[in-house]
């Protein structure tokens, strides 16, 4: 147990350095990039006092050192600004948006890896066959596909053609909610997010897949695995009991990486669906030069990475009992 | 034998190609130009494709033709507000395009003639960007200004569109023509606006259901961003609150003035103006409407310095109760586009409601405030917000003119494609998305959609910089303007959905356009000979120099 908290203090001490280092990044990125978020505005016509107003009240009139400073600040009191675009807190408009895209993405996270594992053990099982080859060419084509593309497939075929599925958003136009919870246990939420977390899911669903069957296809030479035949256990229960739970550990470690990726593609797939997520903020707040609704979100999204990457390093290890904390 | 003659042939045929060489190099020499008279390379910027495919298409059309007068242009693609930081801001530019919204409020000229063109605007930050100065100009300008016959601002209106057709310091390239499409078998009454179209306030009050269905889905691009009237920037939001709270005067579809929730006005001296507000108005959580209210709105945004309002109420000295019914706006000193401009977009907030939150929070505070939800006394009460799903806003029965609908949801969407999509599919029943020929054709075959079209006020607008060569040369601004293929642009680019443009104000904008002004545009010609009789010059492969002794 002892070496157990010195990994977790290690880590710790990690995690405080990364998120410094992203923080600070968050920073200095949206600052380079030429253009104001007062620019945005032009035809409104806003003047010069109203525009000095508005640079006073968002902190702009300042020098940038002293811009990071006070806002190093904040972020260790975890206020992130107030948004220049809304007018409101920029943790308030993100955090509307964060858990629609949350869901979306476990949604996806879950079709990629249950697909994933199961195809990945299904190929493996066939492997050398016509089935294995077919299957592997149409993980990749999946995968080299692009997300936006593959979206606009499904809309034609499902919405426009068959007309069993919403074109798009998170519910049915003109429906009421009384809170957010009923809002994601009704039938018409998850109708809306059938097809996102699908076009989602299918896309990054090609790795852990690929990596699931290579493993197997290694595990499976193993001399344990030629014992339990010799024992005369049933081939499915070699593949599933002994096989399978060993093929595992690689796709475990896709899962943290596969998990921050994800958030990529969801950007687009929300674009696609009209799904009022995270990921059509960051593109409005970037191109707005929105500054705290954009550093709020690449926090959110970096501190997501950073937490899937321990949940993946301490399920290796409960996995596999050969790690030892150190 | 044979050999010797192909030999002969082809010394011959050398001779001939050093020949003719030489003295084509001899040529090349008597005309070489001294490299400093050379006109400098134009950097036009544009923007991407993928932001506006009609502005990208204008944009390389038009360099095309410049490139044919012999002028070294260089275009270049920049995001939105990379340009918009530096050009419109900054004032670094040498050429680029914008398009001008042509909202209501702009169809009193004042935007366009003043704001845009007046000298007193040049400095970086504000929005004469061309950095036009014309001391006959500023004259016309203030007396446009600051005069309250409107005849006489006419006048002067005009004589302002003449010095700019000819000086054609930032030109105007074409109006679109707005093109929004609705669902004719549920929904009928539609009104266009002059700028506006379907996202008029005068739509939302006349367009009557047919049907059983009352409640009328409106399909945007984009969400709203916030519903505090004192905070928002932008024109969407505006559309929105309009319709939530009502101003004293309201400019109709043809572009009047008309009192609204004042009952009537009057211009008491040109720094004076007295409005009698209008009897019974209530605000949505039933409290009564009352001069007090009126007061209170504009002195608080006049100290909070609301972004949208600022420039429009700036002049306003304060605001005198006069009895319980009526108010004295006075001017710093006179401002004829108060009313169309101030009085008109801003809309009265209840006093009980914001005093409050004034207290609480401070001014400071009171920007950050998100106003939710927004009571106001318009034709339509707030019902509920989730952003970037939906806005449902209902019929407010009390008001003294309410709506035919029942209610109002606005969705947005990510992309024009949706809009497009969602049209086609009856997810929503119009949008205010003026929609590009190539959606005009994919919307073409649903049978339930009927499309609504005005021309637009605003325009795609090329912003020379006469702070730097060559834009400074009035000779060189005629002819790169009378190079501008508009009626080509009209025709390839928008189908014909599009009037040339050439003059700032609008030909819909009937009573202040100038209709008898010099068309600049649409003839290389012409441009031709402006700089040839102008003593310009091109050496042998066309580039074009500055006249001697320039």
């Amino acid at each position: 147990m002892n070496g157990f908290l010195k990994y977790f203090y290690k880590r710790l001490l990690q995690i405080i350095l990364t998120m410094f280092i992203l923080i600070t990044l968050l920073f200095f990125m949206f600052r380079v990039v030429p253009g104001d978020p007062l620019s945005m505005y032009i035809d409104s016509g806003l003047d010069e006092e109203a525009t000095e107003v508005l640079l006073q009240q968002y902190g702009l009139d300042k020098p940038i050192p002293e811009q990071y400073i006070i806002y190093l600040k904040k972020v260790l009191r975890g206020d992130f600004g107030i948004s220049f675009q809304y007018g409101k807190p920029a943790i308030n408009v993100i955090g509307g948006r964060f858990w629609n895209t949350f869901i979306l993405m476990i949604a996806s996270l879950f079709i990629a890896f249950f697909t994933g594992i199961v195809g990945g053990v299904f190929l493996a099982w066939k492997r050398e066959t016509l089935i294995d080859s077919l299957g592997t060419t149409i993980v990749l084509i999946v995968r080299s596909a692009p997300v936006f593309w593959t979206g606009m497939i499904f809309l034609s075929l499902f919405a426009f053609r068959l007309k069993i599925l919403p074109l798009g958003g998170m519910n049915t136009p003109g429906t009421y909610f009384p809170n957010q919870l009923v809002k994601f246990f009704s039938i018409d939420f998850l109708r809306h997010l059938i097809l996102p977390a699908l076009t989602a899911g299918i896309h990054s669903a090609a790795t852990p897949l690929l990596v699931m069957r290579t493993s197997i296809l290694e595990v499976i030479k193993e001399d344990f695995v030629e014992l339990a035949r010799a024992k005369g256990i049933k081939e499915n229960q070699i593949l599933f009991k002994h096989v399978m739970r060993n093929a595992l550990l690689p796709t475990v470690t896709v899962f943290a990486v596969q998990a921050g990726l994800a958030i990529g593609g969801i950007v687009l797939v929300e674009t696609v669906f009209r799904w009022p997520g995270m990921g059509r903020e960051i593109v409005l707040a970037v191109a707005a030069r929105d500054y705290p609704v954009a550093q709020t979100a690449f926090f959110l999204i970096g501190t997501m990475t950073v937490i899937f990457n321990l949940i993946a390093d301490i399920l290796y290890a409960y996995i596999d009992p050969r790690v030892v904390w150190n | 034998m044979k050999s010797k003659y192909r030999m002969i042939i082809i010394l011959m045929l050398l001779g001939l190609l050093t020949l003719s060489l030489s003295v084509f190099g001899e040529g090349n020499k008597s005309i070489s130009l001294p490299e400093e008279a050379k006109v400098p390379q134009i950097n036009y910027w544009i923007t991407s494709q993928t932001y506006d495919p009609v502005r990208y298409e204008i944009g390389l059309m038009v360099a095309e033709k410049w490139k044919e007068l012999g002028f070294d242009v260089k275009t270049t693609c920049l995001e939105w507000a990379t340009m918009s930081s530096k050009g419109m801001k900054a004032h670094e530019h040498d050429v680029f395009m914008i398009q001008w919204g042509g909202k209501a409020e702009r169809i009193d000229p004042f935007h366009w003639l003043y704001t845009l063109h007046h000298s007193s605007e040049a400095a970086s930050g504000k929005y004469n960007v061309a950095g036009y100065e014309n001391p006959e100009y500023d004259k016309l300008a203030e007396g446009f200004v600051t005069n309250t016959d409107l005849e006489k601002r006419r006048e002067y209106a005009f004589k302002m569109q003449e010095i700019l057709a000819h000086d054609v310091p930032q030109p105007p390239i074409v109006h679109r023509v707005v093109t929004h499409a609705y669902n004719k078998d549920d929904f009928e009454n539609v009104v266009m606006a002059m700028g506006e179209g379907l996202n008029s306030f005068w739509n939302w009050i006349n367009i009557t259901p047919k049907g059983d269905r009352k409640i009328l889905k409106y399909g945007y691009v984009g969400d709203i961003k916030l519903l505090n009237p004192l905070t928002t920037k932008t024109g969407a939001d505006i559309y929105i609150l309009n319709i939530i709270y009502d101003p004293l005067i309201r400019i109709d579809v043809n572009g009047k003035p008309q009192p609204w929730a004042a009952e009537s006005y009057k211009q008491i001296d040109e720094r004076t103006v007295e409005v009698v507000l209008r009897d019974n108005m209530k605000f949505h959580d039933g409290t009564p409407v009352t001069v007090d209210d009126v007061k209170y709105t504009f002195d608080l945004a006049k100290e909070v310095k609301a972004p949208y309002y600022s420039s429009k109420i700036k002049y306003l000295k304060e605001v005198k109760i006069v009895d319980n019914k009526t108010l004295r706006f006075v001017l710093v000193e006179p401002f004829a586009p108060f009313i169309s401009n101030g009085l008109a977009l801003v809309g009265i907030l209840p006093k009980h409601i914001w005093e409050k939150q004034y207290i609480e929070k401070g001014a400071e505070g009171l920007l950050n405030w998100d106003n939710q939800p927004p009571i106001g006394s318009g034709p339509f009460k707030f019902g509920y917000w989730r952003p970037n799903e939906e806005l449902k806003l209902v019929k407010n029965d009390e008001h003294f003119n309410p709506p035919k609908i029942e209610g109002l949801v606005r969705i947005p969407y990510a992309q024009a494609y949706g809009v497009v999509q969602g049209l086609k599919a009856k997810e929503i029943d119009g949008s205010g998305w003026s929609l590009l020929p190539l959606q005009i054709e994919e919307v073409k075959d649903a049978r339930h959609l009927s499309l609504g079209r005005i021309d637009d006020q605003g325009y795609y607008m090329l912003h020379y910089n006469l702070r730097v060569a060559p834009f400074d040369d009035i000779n060189i601004r005629r002819a790169l303007t009378y190079a501008i293929p508009k009626k080509k642009i009209v025709q390839l680019i928008f189908e014909d959905l599009a009037v040339p443009a050439y003059s700032v104000v609008a030909p819909v904008n009937k009573f202040w356009h100038n209709p008898g002004i010099e068309k600049v545009g649409d003839n290389i010609e012409k441009a031709k000979s402006i700089l040839e009789e102008s003593g310009f010059r091109w050496d042998i492969d066309g580039h074009i120099y500055y006249p001697e002794n320039y």
